[in-house]
């Protein structure tokens, strides 16, 4: 008889270690030391070792961040319907470990083409056009993606991560060059967040009277008044800093999200903003973007207002247009952009497409499916609204692609993950083009439709910028869970982890752990490295009040939890060496890339 | 001293207005500009289940909030269950939108209805344990108002 290896034959084992090391470019040997190691909890920098708050409280004052304690996973029985045996805790073993990213929101803040000066005319309406941190959010995302490296070993039990995914809205103004700093940070690479004039700030955070945080001198600004600070030499020093990143240990997959679809995530965008983009004048004041480039959205957008500005602009003379340095690469894409853009990443991390395939390219379909490991099938939806609106809902046509895609999976034993970006809060969206629209199917038929197949365990979306979990139970004692994470842009600037669990019980454990990203909690004064000005970002997002920071974060029911269900089938059906066999792949994937770091 | 190009454009304008003279004005188009919704149903659900961890009660099933059916400025969270089967039940109203006002002298922020001013109650087996602003939970779960 065979000696065995955990659940492999020893024969298998040799076999199986070969292959991987031939498959990812590692010696053998120390790869056969990685995959004989038994899996442990790993010690990962997590919220689960230490959080990160607002600081002390002072009546509309700038607030800096502190530490707090790390945050134990909370059990939730909202679907299972009983509390859950303790026990379960001896039997665990892992499925699949995911990180999940959302609401990227990758920024080139000097845009011609950002709205970032909507704000003047409402700041509840078009919230989210411009933050005090735009500049430094390839820092947030690099950082995040260090984080998400560092935990690529699970907290909990110590499997790899198998994948990330990441469910949309990650250029946050629709421009090719927001696409291609996201997927950089992402596949690897070395960028400077910087278009137009090398080295030189251009855009309203430095112009007077735009409604903006200035930091070169705030004092005659609302943020001035609010406490933001004066940081001299911060707006060309983060748009003249390299930032290097080695990209994900892991695959990653990715979904649309609005802001990919329309611009700003609301707003269909015509020829006079494409030309914009890529032109040599910006806007200072809110009235000429909103009346000449965006179809006339201005509360006093009379015919006439529209025609004497469009005449004055298109002359070159509207004062209220800035002179900037003009870059062609800030061109705004189109929807197969997007997904041609996907297409063009390299093979490793991969997969190429990141779950856009050529077909989808082809066909336009703008929604994938993908075996992530031999246990999960994942369904990566387009949830959002061609026509106008930040919220979205499930076309028709999609929502019999899943059904269908649910049912065979159901079929095939596997479990299902659905991947969106818009969730069940922000599923209502009723905008249908004049011409050529299908029916939209909104959150409560959407549901009702997940329910009925009982492998489907979880949907993984953003959209609200909140860390929000929801149970969705079916009713006969099963059901899923909605898991929403918050986003790299507003505070808390927290993304997840998420672990499958079979208990061995009966039941199953999804546990969430939001994760911070690895820039210091305390921004230190000065501080304007790479590092620096990721912390700094975090600080500022926490104090952007139109935001309402401190809801972000949700309840502790939202972030770091253990959310069980009854097992949808028999899961002895699913091996130890089939689980092995997954994990081998991810740890030989995880080890190439440590491999790559050590060079 | 106006530029010829400058006087060009004037005259244009100065053409232009004259032909369109008597034309209607053309309606808004902000209400086509929905933004992200759920704030109100988010805040509630949050303030909820921060209410009851600040009270130590363990949650068996949390109620679900949402927007009531029948009255757009009413919010119910039914369906809450402790892990000893009391019942748990939240009703929330909702305020005008408020007007956040920075001092001194700064801008005033326009906060769409019932995300600053959202008035709830929260009751386990019958007794109420909260009643309140439920912004006022979330900005002392972060460490004090903002």
């Amino acid at each position: 008889m065979e000696v065995s290896v955990a659940g492999l034959t020893r024969r298998a084992f040799m076999a199986s270690t070969a292959a991987l090391a031939a498959a990812f470019a590692v010696p053998r040997d120390a790869l056969g030391a990685v995959l004989a190691a038994p899996l442990k909890p790993a010690d990962v920098p997590t919220t689960l070792q230490q959080t990160i708050t607002i600081g002390a409280p002072v009546y509309n004052q700038f607030r800096k961040l502190t530490t707090g304690p790390g945050e134990a996973y909370v059990p939730r029985y909202d679907i299972l319907g009983k509390v859950a045996d303790p026990a379960r805790a001896n039997t665990r073993r892992s499925l699949m470990y995911l990180g999940h990213y959302t609401d990227i929101h990758m920024i080139d803040a000097q845009s011609p083409a950002r709205l970032d000066v909507m704000n003047g005319q409402s700041m509840s309406l078009w919230a989210g056009c411009i933050h005090p941190q735009d500049t430094m959010q390839m820092n947030v995302l690099a950082s995040m993606t260090a984080a998400m490296n560092a935990a690529n070993l699970s907290p909990l039990t110590g499997a790899p991560m198998t994948a990330a995914v990441n469910t949309g809205d990650s250029a946050d103004q629709h421009s090719q060059l927001e696409l291609d700093w996201y997927m950089g940070i992402l596949d690897g690479g070395t960028f400077t967040p910087n278009s137009g004039k090398a080295g030189e700030y251009e855009g309203v955070q430095l112009w007077e009277n735009t409604w903006a945080w200035h930091p070169e001198d705030p004092s005659k600004d609302a943020f001035g008044s609010y406490g933001f600070p004066k940081i001299p030499g911060l707006l060309n020093a983060a748009v003249s800093q390299t930032i290097t990143s080695p990209g994900l240990s892991v695959p990653w997959y990715a979904v649309f999200g609005n802001h990919d679809t329309l611009i700003n995530g609301v707003i269909p965008i015509d020829s006079g903003l494409r030309s914009l983009a890529t032109g040599d004048r910006k806007a200072a004041e809110y009235p000429v973007l909103a009346e000449v480039y965006l179809r006339g959205m201005a509360q006093d957008g009379s015919v006439f207002n529209r025609f004497t500005n469009n005449a004055w602009t298109q002359h070159g003379v509207d004062p209220r247009l800035m002179t900037v340095t003009a870059d062609g690469e800030r061109k705004l894409f189109e929807q197969l952009d997007f997904i041609s853009t996907h297409l063009n990443s390299p093979a490793t991390p991969g997969p190429v497409g990141h779950g856009f395939t050529q077909d989808n390219l082809n066909t336009g379909q703008t929604y994938w499916s993908a075996d992530l490991n031999s246990v999960f099938r994942v369904f990566g939806l387009d949830t959002c609204n061609q026509t106008a609106g930040a919220d979205g809902a499930v076309p028709e046509d999609q929502f019999n692609w899943l059904k269908a895609g649910l049912a065979q999976a159901q079929q095939d034993n596997k479990l299902a993950i659905v991947l969106s970006h818009h969730n069940s809060v922000t599923l209502e969206n009723a905008a249908e083009p004049v011409f050529g629209g299908q029916g939209l199917i909104h959150a409560e038929e959407f549901i009702s439709m997940l329910n009925e197949y009982p492998n489907m365990v979880a949907w993984v979306n953003g959209h609200t910028h909140i860390n929000t979990i929801r149970p969705h139970s079916n009713g006969k004692g099963g059901g899923f869970w909605e898991i929403t994470s918050a986003s790299c842009v507003d505070y808390p600037q927290q993304q997840q982890l998420l672990e499958f669990i079979d208990n061995k019980d009966g039941t199953m454990s999804i546990f969430a752990t939001t994760l911070d990203h690895a820039s210091p909690a305390k921004w230190t004064e000065g501080d304007l490295s790479p590092e620096g000005l990721g912390s700094l970002s975090r600080e500022l997002a926490a104090n952007d009040w139109i935001e309402n920071p401190p809801m972000r974060i949700g309840s502790d029911l939202d972030r770091n939890t253990e959310l069980l269900l009854p097992v949808p089938f028999d899961l002895s059906q699913i091996t130890d060496a089939q689980i092995e066999a997954d994990q081998a792949k991810s740890r030989a994937q995880i080890a190439a890339f440590s491999q790559k770091q050590v060079r | 001293m106006i530029s010829g190009r400058r006087l060009a454009a004037a005259g244009f304008v100065a053409a232009a207005a004259t032909a369109l003279a008597g034309c209607s004005a053309v309606g808004s188009q902000i209400d086509a500009l929905a933004q992200v919704s759920g704030v109100p149903v988010n805040t509630l659900q949050i303030a909820t289940e921060t209410v009851l961890e600040n009270n130590n009660i363990k949650v068996l099933i949390s109620p679900a909030c949402a927007q009531s059916q029948t009255d757009s400025t009413k919010y119910e969270c039914p369906g809450g269950k402790t892990t000893s089967g009391e019942s748990i039940d939240v009703t929330a109203t909702n305020g005008p939108a408020n007007t956040f006002t920075l001092a001194p002298g700064g801008t005033p922020t326009v906060y769409p209805a019932g995300t600053l001013d959202l008035v709830m109650n929260v009751k386990v087996a019958g007794k109420t344990i909260y009643e309140g602003q439920a912004q006022t939970v979330i900005d002392q779960s972060q460490g004090g108002v903002k």
